[in-house]
């Protein structure tokens, strides 16, 4: 393969595990927010704890699952590279973030928002870290 | 297949003149079916008409009823009307429970207040009636005390404090025809709870709101209307008088002791004494009734209630005694005007409290809290006038223009004694004389009045500080819940043999230990 037909490759999915992570966060949030009319205690939920554990094991999951998909999309071996960490660990680190400022704004409660923000991030690292492929002796030239 | 057929009629089909004989013995049927026919149609008449003559009206009810049902048949229209008519009441309380939470503040001299409620009433006919309150309370409170031996070890101490409030409370009442359709209410506000909260959690949760709403997979359900909508505007006065007896520390004689000081000495209440408290109220209330499709009722509500109540504590145990009356005018018309009912209700309530709790004090600092629980009985009586065609309507207006918001004479004695054990209703039930104004005639003809005794128990907890900074300052903070159920209740039936209408017992209305 010629190096700029492997460069259009590696753009074309590139922009394609993007969107799949785009699309699979869309989904989520709106199972998340119908799971959570449906199976969330009225009575606990005013209560800080309860509001912790419906925003932050769901974000860990969702951020985990988003760079699982975008790995999966743009290939294992390229994610090493800072140019592939950035493709699987921008949308996930980048939604955090923007949540945290969003929330920030919006006036969320503190504590669901912090615990939103670390998990989205832990979840994030952990897959990379958990896919990320592990350095060898022999390599076949990466 | 064959349909049978009766062995005549194939042989008419042969000879569709028939056999002499079969012409002879149809020409005999004929004439003995309209001698047969009649003798048995003059029979009955004469059966019936021996029944209506003989039978005196009212003798028995339940002749009487069979026969306004034979007669409503043959178009009575009169007996007709007395059959439709129905005493049971419109609202007579099987079980209630409700809630509230509040608070209030004092700065000086002037009080600011917020107090929620919540109520769910089953009436007897199984409906649920579910209330909001939220009350805005402004007013004013002063006070004096009396100290004797304010400088030494143990002292007395006498006060009296005033209050008189303003109130404002908006209230929305929904009706359910049931305790499922109430259920059914129930589950949507709690879902609508939780959204509001989803909303706040995190811009995920919006996200997923506004795709689903979006996609229509969730719909934003339209928030159900209130049949009732109502504003209340109350005006109360309170006198609190207390006796009290408080133990001061001696004055320090030590030698780090500081005069300036000697003013502020410490002083702690010992919670032993008496009190008294009295108070009034009376309130106008505005309602809008939406439970009639094209005719939004208007009604009017004015009470005037007191409480007198004396009480004990004795460390930090509190006994107290009160005895509660309410009275109440409602005055209900139509969307064009037109007097739909007036309702006169009275309240009599009995109550005991048993309270933990206590007060401390440090110079002019207090703070303190108290748990109470409340028993009480009360007996209600409700007596309303319906009107239903432009002469009832005008009596009404009549009664109104005579009498103002007091209730009619002959309601007065029964009113004044809704204590179950009035049987006969004072002259409540008595068939109006040719010389009786009009309204009690609608009163004896379509008026419906009943009474129930209530048990009800409430438990209350009050928290509250109140220090001086230059200015007086003080906040309580208040919530409580209670529950009553209906353990006897009558209504005014049928008028009896002898014409008067006499309370009778009425079991539906009587709480038989299901549900809340």
């Amino acid at each position: 393969m010629r190096r700029s037909d492997e460069t259009g490759v590696r753009w074309g999915r590139a922009v394609l595990a993007v969107v799949a992570s785009v699309l699979f966060w869309m989904l989520w949030s709106m199972g998340q927010y119908m799971a959570y009319l449906r199976y969330a205690d009225v009575d606990q939920a005013e209560e800080t704890g309860s509001q912790v554990l419906w925003t932050a094991v769901p974000q860990l999951f969702a951020s985990f699952v988003l760079v699982l998909i975008a790995t999966l999309i743009y290939g294992r071996a390229r994610i090493a590279a800072p140019a592939g960490a950035a493709v699987v660990l921008a949308f996930p680190v980048g939604m955090a973030v923007v949540s945290a400022v969003l929330g920030a704004a919006g006036g969320d409660p503190v504590a669901p928002m912090i615990a939103q923000f670390v998990t989205g991030l832990a979840g994030a690292a952990a897959a990379y870290l958990f896919l990320r492929p592990k350095r060898r002796a022999s390599s076949y030239g990466y | 297949m064959l349909s049978p057929r009766r062995p005549g009629s194939a042989r008419l089909q042969h000879s569709p003149g028939g056999t002499a004989t079969d012409r002879g013995t149809r020409r005999a049927d004929r004439g003995a079916g309209a001698v047969e026919y009649s003798s048995i149609i003059i029979l009955v008449a004469a059966i019936f008409a021996g029944i209506v003559v003989v039978i005196p009206p009212g003798i028995s009810n339940p002749v009487d009823d069979a026969l306004c049902r034979l007669l409503s048949i043959f178009g009575d229209a009169e007996c007709a009307k007395k059959e439709e008519r129905d005493y049971a009441p419109d609202y007579c309380v099987r079980n209630a429970e409700s809630q509230h939470g509040g608070f209030s503040v004092d700065i000086g001299f002037v009080t600011i207040g917020k107090d929620y409620r919540y109520a769910k009433e089953t009436l007897s006919d199984g409906s649920v009636i579910v209330t909001f309150e939220p009350k805005t309370i402004l007013g004013a409170v002063g006070g004096a005390g009396v100290q004797i031996g304010k400088k030494s070890a143990a002292g007395i101490e006498a006060a009296v404090e005033g209050r008189a409030s303003g109130s404002y409370t908006p209230g929305e009442t929904h009706i359910f025809k049931n305790e499922k359709e109430y259920k059914d209410f129930e589950d949507q506000l709690k879902g609508d709870y939780k959204d509001e909260i989803a909303k706040d959690l995190s811009p995920g949760y919006r996200f997923g709101r506004w795709a689903l709403d979006k996609t229509g997979v969730v719909d934003d359900p339209d928030p159900r209307k209130p049949e009732i909508e109502s504003h209340q505007v109350a005006l109360s006065a309170n006198l609190d008088a207390g006796l009290g007896a408080n133990l001061g520390e001696p004055a320090s004689k030590g030698r780090h002791a500081k005069p300036e000081n000697k003013e502020a000495q410490p002083k702690w209440n010992l919670n032993l004494g008496v009190d008294g408290s009295v108070q009034t109220e009376g309130s106008a209330e505005l309602a809008f009734w939406r439970n009639e499709p094209g005719n939004t009722k208007t009604a009017t509500t004015y009470e005037w209630s007191g409480e007198g109540s004396l009480g004990a504590n004795v460390g930090p145990k509190r006994y107290e005694e009160a005895l509660r009356w309410k009275g109440g005018t409602r005055i209900m018309r139509n969307q064009d005007g037109s007097l739909k009912n007036i309702r006169y209700t009275t309240v009599m309530g009995k109550s005991s409290t048993d309270g933990t709790g206590g007060e401390g004090r440090r110079g002019d600092n207090s703070g303190g809290g108290m748990n109470k629980d409340v028993d009480e009985t009360a007996t209600t009586q409700s007596i309303q006038l319906n009107f239903e065609t432009p002469e009832e309507q005008e009596a009404g207006e009549a009664l109104l223009r005579d009498r103002g918001l007091l209730p009619p004479t002959n309601a007065l004695t029964s009113l004044a004694n809704p204590e179950m054990d009035d049987k006969e209703g004072g002259t409540l039930n008595k068939k109006p004389g040719p010389d009786a104004p009009p309204w009690e005639q609608v009163m004896y003809d379509k008026g419906t009045a009943w009474q129930y005794e209530s048990d009800v128990q409430k438990d209350e907890t009050e928290l509250g500080a109140k220090a001086k900074l230059g200015l007086s300052v003080g906040a309580d903070v208040s919530w409580g819940i209670d529950r009553r159920h209906t353990s006897k209740a009558q209504i005014l039936g049928p008028p009896g043999p002898d014409g008067n209408r006499n309370f009778i017992d009425y079991p539906p209305c009587v709480y038989e230990g299901k549900g809340n």
